[in-house]
């Protein structure tokens, strides 16, 4: 039942639970602040974390690959932002994403998006029923983020624009989302940096014991309200009170522990409404990306740079021609070229989250260490939506990884195996994710 | 056509027919003669080989058994086939083409069996799902409200888009963060529109500010200077001796664990330590006395005990202000507090009591009909819990509006299921009134039409109340939030044109925002006024401020006296359309610069956007691995007419290019942000011309309006129509609306074309006043 009996109870109950769940690696975190590099306490073992990066529009394959399999060496074109990081990373190359893509002969960039991670076909709608499957960052978090206020934070740096239909016959939403807590309810991502600095941080002036007292009772209201909606809406309606109910009880989780606000980035955080420079915006949001699981507000994160068959122009790397139209290249040298700079600026803000994580100590470790971190694009090359070789980096040494390599795996090998393989490695037992077929190798040797 | 000498005397006789059918009221047994002499053999000839059985092209299928009903059942199908028959793009040209009469015969016949609805047919009123506020309407809706003008929406999330608007039930999602940040912009809002005491609102009578462009750079770095260390003077003079409030505002740097002080002097003496910290600009209060006259006043930094001073923590004062608490008078309290304060607690009047006074008619108006005493109950535990936990009354009270704020009953348009058992309910007056009030505001009810509805008399008086809305200021807003979407004007918002192209000089964040209220202005103008529809592409007036004045390069100084003024005011004035630009919402700023790449114009994206836009008739996406556009032949680079040229030879290119680009063309001589234009950058020709699929030859943004208000006036008006609808419903508009939509564009010739008939078409539609059960 929706509604507990007593719900002041409930709310006791919880905010007693927040507090034995505040968990002794948060407690340490919050007491020296978010810039002090003290050792961790003995014996604490930091979390581990998974982020996802996704770049939009696919890559430009024959400057991103690398020639030779085996440690890293010289880096094609595209990856070149990553040479300070050459021992943190691996390029995993030939993995497919077959099963979404054979099942829609229209449409390729709605189901890059959504399938990245779902590994299943969307059901074409404009908008109503919305159909995709549970994206593995969720099963992630699921096992992952039970005991951390956000159970996973999903940002992105573009604001949909009204247009009818995004990609074919499918809604925009497939187009900006990449993770999906079930198989009808996406994890559409915060835009603005001055909401998602709230959502790890909490509301300014929402402390004081007064307003706790009060949101308790409004809690206690809305509750009340829906519960006696609920009794006279019919089926469809109740789906969407069920929606804002969760959200009652996320609220209830999320003013727990807060951590103690960034001042810096705050004031970078301008309000309402996210920078202009949709440069500076992406930078914004990786900075905030990386407070949120430094402060241990989420351990599951995902940043998308851009929504599919965006159409964004670059001009602030001298790049005037638009996103998707040069991903369209045609085999034209001039789009190649801007295509390729977009891509290269694109590999650059992984390069920039990667040095972010390791400037942060974690005990003798980096927050990179700690980290599983997941780079890359529904589909490769864009001039032909190619799945069968998407491009994708994976990072970190969380959960056992060891990078500095390119590894090339059999034609066809489904990307779910590396989802099943990172589930594995962060300890959910699962045989299979979506249309996998096996695990891969190479990722911890 | 008559007059064709090749005409089969069978096909003649059909044609004959349906004219005087037309005429005499579409007895059904001609459809019958018309479905199986003529259209079957025809769909059987040239349509069924790709669209029939198990291949079925372009996701159309026809079936062989043909009736008038199983074509009424698939009514959107045979608009589509009409759609392509009439304008020539089916049969593709590398099949058997129909003869002309012929072609003409099934074209017409087909209208008219598509115009037609039978009043039996069905008309289901849909059910709209639970739809919460979206967007702009939660914010035009606090500020009605509260009347205030405050917009906190910033934090809320980007609204789902579906069927072209972002306001549908269906599609709109509840984020888990969702209410946290309506707790957050609640508390915003309350707080803005209840004052919380004298100590607010008491009246400035000295000041310390720094110079507005202070603001300008990235983040504190800007504000080293201001560490405070040093003392900061401030020499402020009040009239009288009293006790006065001094409210200053300040940004901190972390100190560490240990509070930062501020210090405050008064001559040489010291009056306060206030302990401060704030991460963002926050305001701090002390009282103090000062003397008739000059009082010299003075801040400084203290670090508390224990403190590293190597961290040199700064304060940044951005304002001081003095403030008279003993002077405040009631004109000194906002109208929103003023409006819903209406009861104060005294003697007679116990705190509860008075409360319950404040919060009835209040929440009447946010839950848009007649709270409950359980509702106000609820609320009132609110302000119980507020009282306890030590709020004075208006703190109480902004506590209860802050709940209110919260509740689904806010939150969510409910509309009430039919019984169980029924298919479907008329919906009840207070609906009908938030239906309205959406449609034609995008906002709340106002108090006339919320207490019409609850007296039960807004059906008996709805076409007065429709007068009263459309005359209303934010009817023209609603109709800037239906055409942005409608046209696809908010794909300007992410647009970033090549700034070094003379083409898009002066474009920007101000611009953009002048040219989409453009597009809104006529509308409003049409409907108000009126006018026909079709002058929303054939207008000879439009409405400028003094940036599209520019553009458009009117002579301002011929304007009258009075618009000048305005002008300058930055309000809109209408005037008569400048030369080229009479062609409506074709030669307006918005539409063109959102069809055209940031470097250039795309006759491409304009012919597509008029198919799907304008004419709800959209090309299907290109199908996979198309060949792409060669640019050169030989060495030798082509013009983008030329390589489009090209790309029509393949017949699989063709079928959509063929209908695409000459509508595209025809704009050719608006540059990319709607410029008029003669020359390419490289100085050739401009070449607008081309012909269409059905032989139609365009020319310029002359002939392309011709056309639209020739051979497709039907198709744009019912694409509006249906679009309109879509706006007015928050549901998608299905193959099950057909007849609806058939009903609305009817109404509308029924009365000469003219807009308004549409406006009341919609309302008094089964879809607009009914809601149907759960499936």
């Amino acid at each position: 039942m929706l509604i507990p009996s007593k719900p002041l109870s409930r709310r006791t109950v919880l905010r007693a639970a927040g507090v034995a769940l505040a968990l002794p690696w948060l407690e340490a975190m919050q007491g020296r602040g978010l810039s002090a590099a003290e050792p961790a306490a003995a014996g604490k073992t930091p979390p581990t974390r998974m982020l996802v990066m996704y770049a939009p529009n696919g890559m430009y394959m024959p400057v991103w690959t690398p020639a030779a399999e085996g440690p890293l060496g010289e880096l094609p074109a595209t990856l070149q932002p990553l040479t300070p990081h050459l021992g943190d990373f691996s390029v995993l190359s030939g993995l497919a994403n077959k099963a979404p893509h054979l099942a829609n002969p229209r449409g390729k960039h709605a189901p890059a998006a959504t399938s990245f991670m779902t590994c299943r076909t969307p059901f074409p709608t404009r908008g109503r029923d919305v159909l995709a499957g549970v994206s593995f960052d969720q099963v992630v978090a699921a096992k992952l983020g039970g005991n951390t206020r956000l159970p996973s934070l999903e940002l992105s740096n573009e604001t949909p624009t009204g247009t009818n239909e995004c990609d074919a016959e499918f809604a925009c939403v497939y187009t900006m989302t990449v993770s999906w807590r079930s198989p009808t309810i996406p994890n559409v991502p915060e835009i603005s940096p001055r909401a998602a600095f709230q959502q790890i941080f909490g509301a300014e002036g929402a402390a004081d014991p007064l307003a706790t007292a009060v949101q308790g009772s409004i809690l206690d209201l809305v509750r009340g309200e829906a519960a006696a909606l609920n009794r006279q809406l019919g089926r469809p309606d109740q789906a969407k009170l069920d929606e804002f109910l969760h959200s009652v009880r996320e609220t209830e989780r999320r003013t727990q522990n807060l951590p103690k606000p960034d001042a810096d980035v705050l004031a970078r955080c301008p309000f309402p409404v996210a920078p202009a420079d949709h440069v500076e915006h992406t930078k914004l949001m990786t900075d905030l990306l990386v407070l949120a699981i430094a402060t241990d507000s989420t351990r599951v994160a995902s940043l998308m740079l851009g929504s599919e068959y965006g159409n964004r122009s670059f001009p602030q790397i001298g790049v005037n021609d638009a996103h998707h139209g040069c991903s369209h290249h045609g085999g034209d040298k001039g789009r190649i070229s801007n295509y390729s700079k977009i891509n290269v600026h694109l590999v650059g803000q992984l390069a920039y989250l990667l040095e972010q994580l390791k400037a942060r100590k974690e005990g003798d470790r980096t927050l990179l260490d700690n980290s599983v971190v997941l780079f890359g694009s529904g589909i490769g090359d864009g001039m032909s939506h190619d799945y069968l070789n998407l491009p994708i980096v994976l990072a970190g040494r969380g959960a056992g990884l060891k990078p500095g390599k390119h590894i090339r795996y059999p034609k066809d090998t489904p990307a779910a195996n590396l989802y099943v393989s990172l589930l594995n490695r962060l300890g959910i037992e699962q045989d299979r994710f979506a249309d996998s077929t096996g695990k891969l190798d190479g990722l911890a040797g | 056509m008559l007059a064709c000498p090749s005409l089969p005397l069978s096909l003649l006789i059909v044609v004959l027919a349906s004219l005087g059918v037309a005429l005499a009221g579409d007895p059904p047994a001609n459809d019958a003669v018309f479905i199986d002499q003529h259209l079957k053999p025809f769909i059987q000839n040239h349509c069924i080989s790709c669209h029939g059985g198990t291949k079925a092209k372009g996701d159309a299928r026809f079936d062989a058994t043909l009736t008038a009903s199983s074509i009424g059942q698939q009514r959107a199908l045979w608009q589509r086939a009409y759609f392509q028959l009439q304008d020539g793009t089916m049969p593709p040209s590398d099949r058997p083409q129909p003869e002309p009469a012929q072609r003409q015969a099934i074209v017409e016949g087909l209208h008219r069996l598509l115009a037609t609805c039978g009043s039996g047919e069905a008309r289901p009123p849909g059910r709209v799902t639970l739809r919460r506020l979206n967007r702009s309407q939660y914010r035009n809706t606090v500020q009605d409200l509260l009347r205030i003008d405050l917009d906190p929406t910033g934090l809320l999330p980007a609204d789902q888009v579906g069927y072209g608007f972002d306001h549908i039930g269906d599609v709109l999602t509840v984020p888990p963060a969702l209410l946290g940040t309506y707790l957050s912009m609640a508390r915003d809002l309350a707080a803005a529109a209840i004052v919380a005491g004298p100590d607010e609102v008491a009246p400035v009578v000295a000041r310390l500010e720094w110079p507005a462009n202070r603001h300008f750079g990235k983040g504190m770095k800007r504000y080293s200077g201001d560490y405070l260390s040093k003392p900061l003077p401030f020499t402020c003079e009040v009239p009288d001796d009293d006790e006065y409030l001094l409210k200053i505002q300040l940004l901190t740097e972390r100190s560490g664990d240990k509070p930062l002080l501020l210090r405050i002097d008064l001559g040489d003496k010291e009056i306060a330590r206030l302990p401060v910290e704030a991460t963002s600009f926050t305001w701090f209060r002390q009282r103090i006395r000062l003397a008739a006259g000059p009082n010299a006043l003075s801040f400084r930094r203290e670090l508390a005990e224990g403190t590293d001073p190597k961290t040199n923590p700064a304060i940044l004062i951005e304002r001081v202000l003095v403030t008279r608490p003993s002077a405040v008078l009631p004109e000194h309290y906002p109208e929103a507090h003023r409006r819903i304060m209406i009861a104060e607690p005294s003697a007679k009047l116990p705190a509860r009591e008075a409360a319950k006074r404040i919060l009835r008619p209040l929440a009447t108006r946010a839950y848009r009909r007649a709270a409950d005493d359980a509702q106000v109950e609820g609320l009132l535990k609110v302000f119980d819990a507020a009282t306890t936990a030590g709020g004075s009354f208006p703190i109480a009270i902004r506590s209860a509006v802050m709940a209110m704020l919260c509740s689904p009953r806010f939150l969510f348009l409910i509309e009430q299921d039919p019984a169980k058992g029924k298919p479907d309910r008329q919906i009840d007056e207070p609906e009908l009134a938030v239906r309205l009030s959406y449609f034609l505001w995008n906002s709340m009810p106002d108090e006339p039409l919320l207490d019409l509805a609850t007296a039960g008399k807004l059906r008996a008086g709805l076409a007065g109340e429709i007068a009263r809305m459309l005359a209303d200021q934010r009817f023209v807003a609603a109709c800037e939030r239906f055409t942005s979407q409608w046209l696809s004007l908010e794909t300007l918002e992410s647009f970033r044109p090549d700034a070094n192209l003379p083409e898009f000089k002066g474009y920007g964040e101000l611009l953009r925002r002048a040219m989409v209220r453009e597009p809104a202005l006529l509308l409003a103008a049409i409907l108000r006024e009126d006018r026909p529809l079709t002058e929303l592409i054939s207008s000879t007036f439009t409405h400028v401020d003094a940036q599209l004045a520019n553009f458009y390069g009117v002579p301002v100084q011929k304007l009258s006296a009075e618009a000048q003024e305005q002008l300058k005011t930055g309000a809109f004035v209408r005037i008569d359309a400048p030369p080229n630009r009479t062609s409506g919402l074709l030669s307006q700023l918005a539409v063109l610069t959102a069809t055209s790449y940031p470097t250039r114009t795309s006759p491409v994206i304009r012919g597509a956007w008029i198919l799907e836009n304008l004419l709800g008739a959209p090309a299907p996406p290109p199908p996979p691995n198309i060949p792409d556009l060669v640019a050169s032949t030989d060495g030798k680079p082509l013009n983008l007419r030329a390589q489009l040229g090209k790309h029509r030879a393949n017949a699989a290119c063709a079928i959509c290019h063929d209908r695409i680009d000459p509508l595209g063309f025809a704009l050719e001589g608006f540059g990319p942000m709607g410029g008029i234009r003669d020359k390419y950058g490289d100085n050739s020709k401009i070449d607008t011309t081309g012909v269409m699929p059905g032989g139609e030859k365009l020319e310029g943004v002359d002939g392309l309006r011709k056309f639209l208000l020739g051979p497709k006036r039907d198709a744009f008006i019912r694409n509006l129509a249906r679009n309109l609808l879509t706006f007015a419903i928050a549901r998608p508009v299905e193959d099950a609306d057909a007849c609806t939509v058939n009903d609305l564009v009817a109404a509308v010739a029924a009365d000469g074309g003219k807009s308004q008939a549409l406006i009341r078409a919609i309302i008094a539609s089964p879809a607009f006043q009914r809601r149907q059960a759960t499936k």
